[in-house]
């Protein structure tokens, strides 16, 4: 206690002290306390001050560990202030009383209950009870201390957790409202990958040009400042057309003059809307044009002239709208580029495999591209024209095995072109075949066979063969008579003979008769064969009766006409005209023919009639060859006069007999005509001028 | 009456012959034309029979040779008639033309006969 001062506050006030409060620095209480403290315990810090100092500077009291108060039987009420305004103003410190004298129950009662005061003893108690007390309000006070360290530390923790948090929410929150923004952004970029998506998707299922126009004028509308699309497009050998819209109608037209193409993206180039204005027409306002880089440069086409496709977009987009469009567009042109090379392809493709086809559909003769286990891999359409079978033998042929003679094995061995026959349909074809090498350095193993219908020459080549032979025969013919009639000469005159020596013997007689009948016939067959080839240039036209010539006739087609039941039906007024019998009975001798050869296998009549019709006062001898056979279709009536047309089976007919007749009957002024009827029968009028 | 036949084809020697002589003639046969000639001019028939077509030397060419010293009636014969008739055979010197075969053999004797006795 050696720092208590008599002044008004004596002690160190920075340090942790006891106050006294005395009413004068001189008081005995002063000294006692002073002698009490200061003796025993030199650590503490005491303080003293006078009340009415303390009341002038309160904040003395803000390090001070325990008030004690002196009380004198004067200042009670002034003490007691004090005391109460300690208590209000630093209610930690504790307060103790030291009186001088006994106090009164009512003043203990307000030291208590208004002053607070903790401990309240005489000045004679102070020796023995005050120091216990200074101990403990010491080691309270440092727990106060502590406590208000402690709390000032937490509220300071408090405060930087305070100001943490604030900060994690800050940055919580900005977080969130980025993350809000990109969540906004990521939708919209969604939205517009899926309408892109759309886009591409609807463009890959294009299969024209106009549908790609369409699609494009759809996409476009997004913008109502941009009008439908226009699309400059070069297309065959160079040539160049506009695609466009006009009143909402789709136009394709050709260009007169190709298109800037630098390559590049042109904004509001006044030359592509001069250039657009004097091509269709019309004035345009500003353009975006677009060069659509396709990869195909078809055939004959130098890339140096090669103009690349281009989008002319006329529009009315203001400078901040444009910068939204391009966007928009770009996004989409490299899938149109691709959509358009596609489409371009493709009809490229068509057209080639249009024209290769109907290149192999225009030949007139079946053309087939065959495997060598003979599949067809291709054919035109004269080859599919009767049936549709995978192997060329099913299908042309109608067989189950190759064909006899096919050159294909042996084109496909030798690698080179074969051709050979075949028949097939009852028709003769030469069949060329050529190897196909799709791979160069590899054996081909497919051909291409050409069929080339042979039948009609090789039948003119058999035919005419035969009309030689004819001919030869003819030739030949009065050479033979002669050989087989000096024989007939012996026999008949022998026999003759020989009946006119055994007249006695009736039977050999008899024997003798056949032998000479039988030679009768053999000579007037001779005779028929050779007035039949005698040549008819020569002979001049004789008057001859035309029911005569056609009995004559009778007795050579008698076996052709057995199966069939005769009506002959011969007018008895004059036949006669000037014609070549010879001529006449061959005419005769072929419609007969015909007629028995139509109504082969079925019951029927074969009428033969002559008549005499007059016309325009000319007499006519006409001949009805009448038959009751299929009759023959219209698609053949008319060629039936043709030389070479048949409808009989090979070998039984020429093809000559008809237009043969018709010039026979026409060299005698005559005509020869045909009427008839599918199921019914055929009737060939013959008609000759009367004399 | 004597009758030469004269033809290549023996049936047709052998029937004429057989009737002939049935019919009570002297009858003289020649194979060829060659052999024709000589027995005509070795024999002066009444009647020759003679065939156009032979080998070696025709009928026509027979004729030719006995032009002018014939006095025989001349029936020429052919298988053929292609080219021959009365008309040309008569222009050859001949008489009468036949084509084969016979209609009937006896008349063909008959005719020969009437020939020779119109003479």
């Amino acid at each position: 206690m050696s720092k208590i001062k008599s002044s008004c506050f004596v002690g160190d006030s920075d340090k942790p002290f006891f106050l006294l409060v005395v009413d004068s620095l001189t008081s005995p209480f002063c000294e006692t306390l002073r002698q009490t403290i200061g003796s025993s315990h030199a650590e503490f810090n005491v303080c003293v001050s006078e009340r009415k100092a303390l009341m002038d500077n309160m904040t003395l009291l803000q390090k001070c560990v325990l008030v004690i108060a002196e009380l004198s039987g004067k200042n009670k009420a002034e003490v007691f202030d004090l005391l109460i305004m300690c208590r209000k103003l630093f209610k930690r410190v504790p307060r103790i009383l030291v009186a001088g004298d006994k106090l009164d129950i009512n003043w203990l009662s307000r030291a208590v209950n208004e002053a607070g005061v903790s401990s309240l003893f005489r000045m004679d108690e102070v020796a023995g009870k005050l120091p216990p007390l200074l101990f403990k309000s010491l080691a309270g006070y440092s727990e106060i201390l502590s406590y208000q360290e402690l709390l000032g530390k937490t509220k300071s923790q408090n405060r930087q957790l305070e100001e943490l948090t604030e900060g994690l929410e800050g940055l919580v929150k900005e977080r969130t409202r980025s993350a809000d923004i990109s969540k906004q952004e990521a939708e919209n970029k969604l939205a517009r990958m899926r309408s892109v998506v759309h886009f591409v998707k609807e463009l890959g299922g294009l299969g024209a040009l106009e549908d790609l126009m369409v699609l494009l004028r759809r996409e476009m509308r997004r913008f109502h400042k941009v009008a439908e699309p226009h699309l400059a497009l070069p297309v065959l050998n160079g040539r160049l057309k506009h695609l466009f819209f006009r009143g909402g109608q789709y136009y394709e037209r050709w260009a007169q003059k190709a298109w800037n193409s630098d390559g590049h993206i042109r904004m509001n180039d006044k030359a592509d809307s001069y250039y657009l204005a004097n091509e269709i027409g019309r004035p345009f306002g500003q353009v975006i044009a677009f060069p659509l880089p396709v990869r195909i440069e078809r055939s004959g086409e130098e890339s140096s002239y090669f103009v690349p496709p281009t989008l002319f977009l006329e529009h009315s987009l203001s400078v901040e709208e444009v910068d939204e469009f391009l966007s928009f567009a770009r996004e989409r042109l490299q899938s149109v580029s691709l959509a358009l090379d596609r489409i371009l392809l493709e009809k490229e493709l068509l057209r080639s495999s249009h024209l290769w086809e109907s290149t192999f559909d225009g030949i007139g003769d079946p053309v087939a591209i065959v495997s060598d286990n003979f599949e067809v891999l291709r054919a035109n359409k004269k080859f599919y024209e009767e049936r549709l079978q995978t192997h060329c033998y099913k299908n042309f042929a109608d067989l189950q095995t190759p064909c006899a003679g096919c050159p294909m094995q042996s084109s496909i061995e030798q690698q080179r072109p074969y051709a050979a026959q075949i028949r097939a349909g009852g028709r003769v074809f030469m069949v060329h075949s050529y190897p196909i090498q799709f791979d160069k350095p590899l054996r081909s193993t497919t051909v291409v066979n050409h069929y080339f219908d042979v039948t009609r020459s090789s039948e003119l080549q058999s035919r005419m063969i035969q009309n030689e032979k004819m001919a030869a025969l003819g030739h030949l013919a009065g050479h033979i008579a002669h050989e087989l009639n000096n024989p007939l000469t012996g026999i008949r005159s022998l026999s003759q003979v020989l009946m006119v020596e055994q007249k006695t013997r009736d039977s050999l007689v008899k024997d003798l008769t056949e032998v000479e009948n039988a030679a009768k016939r053999c000579q007037s067959i001779i005779e028929n064969l050779l007035s039949f080839s005698e040549s008819d240039q020569d002979a001049e036209l004789e008057r001859v009766s035309v029911n005569q010539v056609l009995q004559n006739t009778l007795p050579l087609v008698k076996t052709v006409m057995s199966d069939f039941r005769r009506e002959i039906e011969l007018t008895e007024e004059s036949t006669d005209v000037y014609a070549k019998p010879q001529l006449i009975q061959q005419v005769l001798f072929n419609l007969l023919n015909n007629a028995s050869q139509a109504m082969r296998g079925l019951k029927g009549t074969i009428s033969l009639r002559t008549y005499i019709e007059t016309v325009d006062d000319q007499d006519w001898v006409c001949i009805d060859v009448v038959d009751e056979g299929p009759g023959i279709s219209e698609e053949y009536i008319t060629s039936i006069f043709e030389p070479f047309f048949t409808t009989k089976p090979e070998g039984e007919g020429t093809g000559l007999g008809l237009s043969m007749s018709k010039k026979i009957i026409e060299g005698f002024g005559g005509a020869i005509g045909v009427t008839s009827k599918v199921g019914k029968g055929t009737c060939f009028q013959v008609r000759l001028p009367a004399i | 009456m004597k009758i030469l036949i004269v033809d290549d084809e023996p049936l047709v020697r052998r029937s004429l012959c057989k009737a002939a002589e049935y019919m009570g003639h002297e009858v003289y046969e020649a194979q060829d034309g060659i052999e024709g000639l000589a027995r005509w001019r070795e024999i002066s028939p009444d009647v020759v029979f003679l065939d156009i077509l032979m080998p070696g030397m025709s009928g026509p060419n027979v004729l030719q040779e006995v032009h002018g010293e014939n006095t025989a009636k001349v029936i020429l014969m052919s298988a053929y008639t292609g080219e021959y008739d009365l008309k040309k055979a008569q222009s050859m010197g001949a008489n009468l033309f036949l084509p084969k075969p016979f209609e009937d053999i006896f008349t063909i004797i008959q005719k020969a006969e009437v020939l020779v006795s119109d003479r």
